[in-house]
């Protein structure tokens, strides 16, 4: 009995059968047709991959910018996937390393499109502007125009006046940076200005502080202070601190941290030790009106730097005005120059003239409080 | 530095907007004369972003006061920042100004 079907059972049977194996097949077509189409992808972003590794600065670049050694500089860039949004960049000019290290919201393609955007704009806007707070102004006027998407950058752009040590920058958003000196480490004090991409008018706030002789500066993305082990637990800021100021491996010691757990986000670090000693600002120009403004940067800056607070700094250049001033138009013993001298004397604590082998020496001493 | 010259028939404002160094007090003479040459008026000189000044402004100042005296106008100072406005104490300028 058992092996008698009834014929319709058969046939239904066979149909069934022969239904499967065409669906198989078309099933293996589909397949198949998908496999290429991953390899596509696959192929692209390898090649996106050498695109976006290639954007970065080479070994050979970061020799160049090494100079004659006063400085060494490192970075290191591992996205988590083929490619990824994080991003430094930095070019020398003279005794100057001007520097960005970013980090684009978001991950994989659509960030790594925006990555590329912000790194030529860093180098355009770098060609032109005086300060870390124009190269960052310009880059975010343009990132904010047609963003429909709201990718953002969080972005520490800096310069580094290598022989006095000085450091201007600019903050948008972005993790702060450490500086390690010997086996300790301190956090770079830092304004809240927005991110990159938001509002094209923000206006971002400088700031300055000093680098000194064998300290590092080092600079990294959160990738690095949110990175989880196998148990899911975060490196944290205090553990980083602390690797820093005690680890020369930076990387080799956030993989040890890790254990083999996946990355979850891009990493970026970026380290500069100054080797030079200090030295201290020293400005030559010719007695001429229009240098006064290079003079007044000058002035701005070291304050700046050295922790100098704003109102005191604006008096300084005041007197340094007048001085100027008062050198230029030393024949025309005229109304203003007498006033220029009386708000030098009110300003400064010590005021010393002398000419001495022909030349007009004029000495102002101005002490401030850290 | 901008000017911004806002005319009433009460009184003229002028607001004077970044800084007026010895730069300015030399490549913008133009700029300057526009507002001395509203001396003879009833003038607000509003410095709400007037972020610096050394004796090359204040020099300004001075002469706008003496055209304004000489031609019956008047003047009064307004809004001046912190920074600014310890510059016209150290320079005695406080007490020949208006200053609101």
């Amino acid at each position: 009995m058992g092996i008698l079907l009834p014929l319709s059972v058969f046939v239904l049977g066979i149909l069934v059968v022969g239904l499967l194996i065409r669906r198989i097949t078309r099933d293996e077509q589909v397949n198949a047709r998908l496999e290429t189409e991953k390899e596509v992808v696959s192929h692209e972003l390898e090649i996106a991959h050498d695109i976006q590794m290639g954007i970065l600065k080479n070994e050979k670049e970061k020799k160049q910018a090494q100079g004659n050694g006063d400085i060494e500089l490192q970075t290191l860039l591992v996205p988590m996937r083929e490619v990824g949004g994080d991003l430094f960049d930095f070019h020398r000019e003279g005794n100057e390393l001007w520097f960005i290290i970013g980090d684009v919201s978001g991950k994989g393609v659509p960030a790594a499109m925006f990555m590329s955007a912000a790194v030529n704009l860093f180098r355009a806007a770098g060609v032109r502007a005086n300060s870390p707070k124009e190269i960052m102004e310009e880059m975010n006027a343009v990132l904010s125009e047609d963003n429909p998407s709201m990718t953002f950058v969080t972005a520490f752009v800096g310069c580094l006046r290598i022989p006095s040590g000085e450091l201007i920058y600019c903050n948008a958003g972005h993790c702060a940076p450490l500086i390690r000196n010997g086996q300790t480490t301190r956090e770079i004090v830092m304004e809240p200005n927005i991110p990159l991409g938001f509002d094209g008018r923000y206006s971002f706030v400088e700031q300055g502080c000093m680098l000194g002789e064998g300290e590092t500066l080092v600079l990294y993305t959160d990738g690095v202070t949110e990175a989880r082990n196998s148990a899911h637990k975060m490196l944290g800021m205090k553990r980083w601190a602390e690797i820093v100021a005690t680890q020369e491996d930076l990387y080799g010691a956030i993989q040890a941290f890790m254990d083999k757990a996946e990355p979850t986000d891009d990493i970026t670090l970026m380290t500069i030790r100054k080797k030079s000693p200090v030295q201290p600002v020293t400005l030559r120009v010719p007695c001429r009106a229009d240098q006064w403004p290079v003079l007044r940067k000058e002035i701005h800056t070291f304050g700046l730097c050295n922790g100098m607070d704003k109102k005191g700094l604006k008096k300084l250049e005041v007197a340094a005005e007048e001085a100027i001033v008062n050198i230029l138009h030393y024949s025309q013993a005229s109304e203003v120059g007498g006033l220029g001298i009386h708000l030098i004397r009110q300003i400064v604590d010590e005021l010393h003239y002398e000419r001495k082998e022909n030349k007009n020496i004029l000495r102002m001493v101005k002490s401030f409080n850290r | 530095m901008k000017i911004n010259i806002i005319p009433n028939e009460k009184e003229t404002r002028v607001c004077l907007i970044g800084e007026l160094d010895t730069t300015v007090t030399t490549n913008q003479v133009e700029e300057l004369n526009q507002v001395l040459a509203l001396a003879d008026k009833a003038l607000e000189i509003d410095c709400e972003e007037l972020e610096y000044i050394s004796s090359a402004g204040l020099r300004f100042f001075m002469q706008l006061k003496r055209e304004s005296e000489a031609k019956g106008g008047a003047i009064r100072i307004t809004h001046l920042n912190e920074d600014v406005n310890d510059i016209f104490r150290m320079s005695g300028f406080h007490n020949l100004f208006t200053i609101e």
